[in-house]
This record gives structure tokens, sequence and C-alpha cells, in this order.
């Protein structure tokens, strides 16, 4: 298994689905990196749909990182003088509405039960209805189901139906 | 299509647009749409809001950094779950010793392993400090041989270098030595000599060796046809551990 050539093909969509999911980027780029420590120490000892496994893996340590890092966040809200300071933007008008779009985005995001945001965004990166279901560990058609009941709450949270057409 | 149903519910029509459906259903929710506007209006809809969903997702995204495979990090774990494979052969010598029938030897098995366990994890390569025991990836052990070397100078003659594992040696309280394979015990062989100890091992071994010495020997180890290095253990139940791993630049 060349791993380097695995990392490089599958960095950018495991990132993107890893950020989406705990709304975390600089959590992100340290989770894909453990799914391929774990990867190399712990394979799949037999796993035809190595994709799904990655982002299965991922959608776990995500779950795991996100619940230590919100009691961190806890135990820092206690003591403010810890929090970290924010990169200023580097062209504050132009990040403006993308800022704004991500906060919301996330905040709706992460409102979604944690099965509902993994199916709905193993969606979005082309997974099959079946190996989303293989992958969060439900039947086909719950996906079908899931994946609408996501989409209505987002809709409502998020002003879809009223946003201009793609 | 949900049983019992008039309408197809929502599930069912992203099921459809997302081609998850068996042909049966497929075509028998195709006719439905087809002679339903409201339920054709509400697949409509439903894949507006997708698609309208994907679009502020992607404009929300932050770029990817760059990919830095994480070498590192992986040489970290691996070195970390060989230590802890070592560790395991050392809980197995601690739970197979109760089998043993003589009770010093036992104890001494038990505390020996415990003492093992308790040192500490780590790449020597990667941190800098002491080596610590190299890696023992069976989890099998054997039993110890008991016996009073004649000699005031104890000998430990290691037959070759392996492909892991340590010598570990301990400084004992009387004039009895005590040695145990922690490890695949079809790796080697312990021979008593009259001063000291034969530890007849296979180059693709990855056992390692616990041995107590008499407390007043000076303790003598040779590995293969190196140099013989004299080992000097403190009182008070000092160790010393010798890396048997293949030679690095040393």
């Amino acid at each position: 298994m060349d791993l380097e050539a695995l990392f490089a093909r599958h960095h950018g969509e495991l990132f993107r689905y890893v950020a989406r999911y705990t709304g975390e980027p600089d959590l992100a780029d340290d989770i894909v990196q453990d799914v391929f420590v774990r990867l190399a120490t712990r394979p799949p000892a037999l796993e035809s749909n190595l994709r799904g496994w990655l982002f299965r893996a991922a959608t776990t340590i995500a779950i795991d990182s996100l619940r230590s890092s919100r009691r961190r966040l806890r135990l820092m809200r206690d003591r403010p003088e810890c929090l970290p300071m924010a990169d200023a933007p580097p062209d504050p008008d132009a990040e403006l509405g993308r800022a704004e779009a991500r906060r919301r985005v996330r905040e709706a995001l992460l409102e979604l039960a944690e099965k509902e945001r993994a199916v709905l965004l193993m969606r979005e990166e082309g997974f099959a209805h079946r190996e989303i279901a293989a992958a969060v560990g439900t039947t086909t058609k719950s996906v079908g189901t899931m994946v609408a009941r996501a989409l209505e709450k987002l809709a409502r949270r998020l002003d879809l139906d009223a946003l201009e057409a793609p | 299509m949900t049983e019992g149903a008039t309408h197809p519910d929502d599930g069912d029509m992203l099921r459809l647009l997302d081609g998850a459906c068996e042909p049966e259903e497929r075509r028998a929710l195709a006719a439905h749409l087809d002679g339903c506007p409201a339920c054709a209006a509400r697949a409509e809809a439903l894949e507006r809001r997708a698609a309208r969903l994907a679009r502020l997702l992607g404009y929300a995204d932050q770029p990817a950094p760059r990919a830095e495979f994480p070498a590192a990090r992986l040489a970290r774990a691996r070195s970390r779950r060989a230590a802890l494979r070592w560790r395991a052969a050392a809980v197995a010598a601690l739970a197979l010793s109760g089998a043993l029938a003589v009770r010093p030897v036992r104890a001494w098995i038990v505390e020996a392993a415990r003492a093992i366990l308790a040192l500490p994890l780590g790449s020597p390569r990667d941190s800098g400090r002491p080596a610590p025991i190299p890696a023992v990836a069976s989890s099998d052990t054997a039993g110890a041989v008991v016996f009073e070397p004649a000699a005031g100078v104890f000998m430990v003659r290691v037959a070759s270098r392996q492909a892991a594992g340590a010598l570990v040696l301990e400084l004992g309280d009387g004039p009895t030595a005590r040695a145990v394979v922690v490890g695949d015990r079809a790796q080697a062989e312990l021979l008593v000599l009259p001063d000291g100890l034969r530890i007849d091992n296979r180059p693709d071994a990855e056992a390692s060796y616990l041995v107590r010495v008499p407390s007043a020997a000076r303790v003598v180890v040779r590995v293969g046809s190196e140099t013989q290095q004299t080992i000097r253990l403190g009182a008070g139940g000092s160790r010393q551990v010798v890396d048997l791993g293949p030679p690095r630049q040393r």
C-alpha cells in the first residue's frame, strides 16, 4: 500500500469533509493525518472500499476530536485569557460575506445529529447510498430518509428555498 | 415507495434522484411523479434544495492546506505500537507466571515483568532518551531457569544480534541467577554454564531476555563475536538494558 500516494489522492476531499463535519478547519488537517496514521498502524483486514473506510475512520476520529475540543472550549471559556486570537483576514471587506456564510453553515451543520451530518456530507462527496449505509451502520433506505430530513432542517435554518437558483 | 402511503415521502424521492432505488421501485416512483403534479413539484424542490446546499457548502469551504504526508507522526505511532507490543509480551509473562510451580521464580517473573512495564515507551531515535527495550512481536513467553554460577564473573553470552529485542540485566540479592525469555520461546534457548548463561538465539528473533545476576558477581556480556562489555549494576535492584537489535550507528 503506497500510503503517500493515497494521502495525496484523498487529502483534499477528506479535509473538505472533515472541515465541514467539525466546522473547525484547524482541527480537520490533524484529523486527516490521524486517519492515515490509523490506516498505517491498524489497516483494515479486508476492505474492498478503501475510500469508504477512510471517510468512516475520519468520521469516528472527528466525533472524538469534536467532543474533546468542546471540552477544551468549555475550559477556555472559564479562562478567557487562554482563548486563541484569530488571524485578521487579508481583505476584511471581501472576506466578510464569506465569513458570515461560513459561520451560518457551520452552525446549521452542527445542529444536525452526528449521523445525519455524516450521511449528508458523504452524499456531497459523491458516495452511493449503499456505501454511506455501510459507513455509518444503517440501511440503504434510511440514508434517503436521513438526507431528506437533514436537507429539510438546513433549508429552514439557511433559507435555502430563498437563495438564488444555482 | 413507503408502504401504505398514497404519495412517496421525501426519502423515497431523494433515493430516486440519487439513483439509489431498485429498478422496480424506480419505475413505480417515476410513474407516480408523472401522474401527480404535487409530488413532481416536491421532487423538483428537493433537487433544488440539494443543489443550493451544495453551492453554499462550496462557497463556505475553507481552502485545504497543502497536503503534507505525516511521516514523523507515523514513525512515532509505529514506534509506540511496537513498544506496546513489547509491553503486551511482558503482560503475557505476568499472566503465564501463574503456571510456574516454583514460587520464588514466579515471584521474580511477576516483579520483573511489572518493572519492565514501567520502563519508558518511545523510540530512542525519536526522543534521544536512553534506549528502552526494543519491540517483541510475539506475545508468547517462556519459563525461567534458576541456577547458581560457580565463578565470581557472571558471563552472559548471546549467540548473535537479532531483529529486535534486548537483554535486561538486574542485580539480585543473593548467589542465585535467574533468567527468562520474554517473547517467542522458540526463537531462543537458555543454556546454563558454570560461569553464567548462554542465550542461543536466532538472528531473526524478536524476543527479550530478563536476567537477574548474583549480587556479588561482576557481569560481562558478549554478543556474537563483538567485544565483550562489563556491565555495572548499582545496588538497590538497578537494571541495565543491552539492545540486541541490528547494529546501528553506534
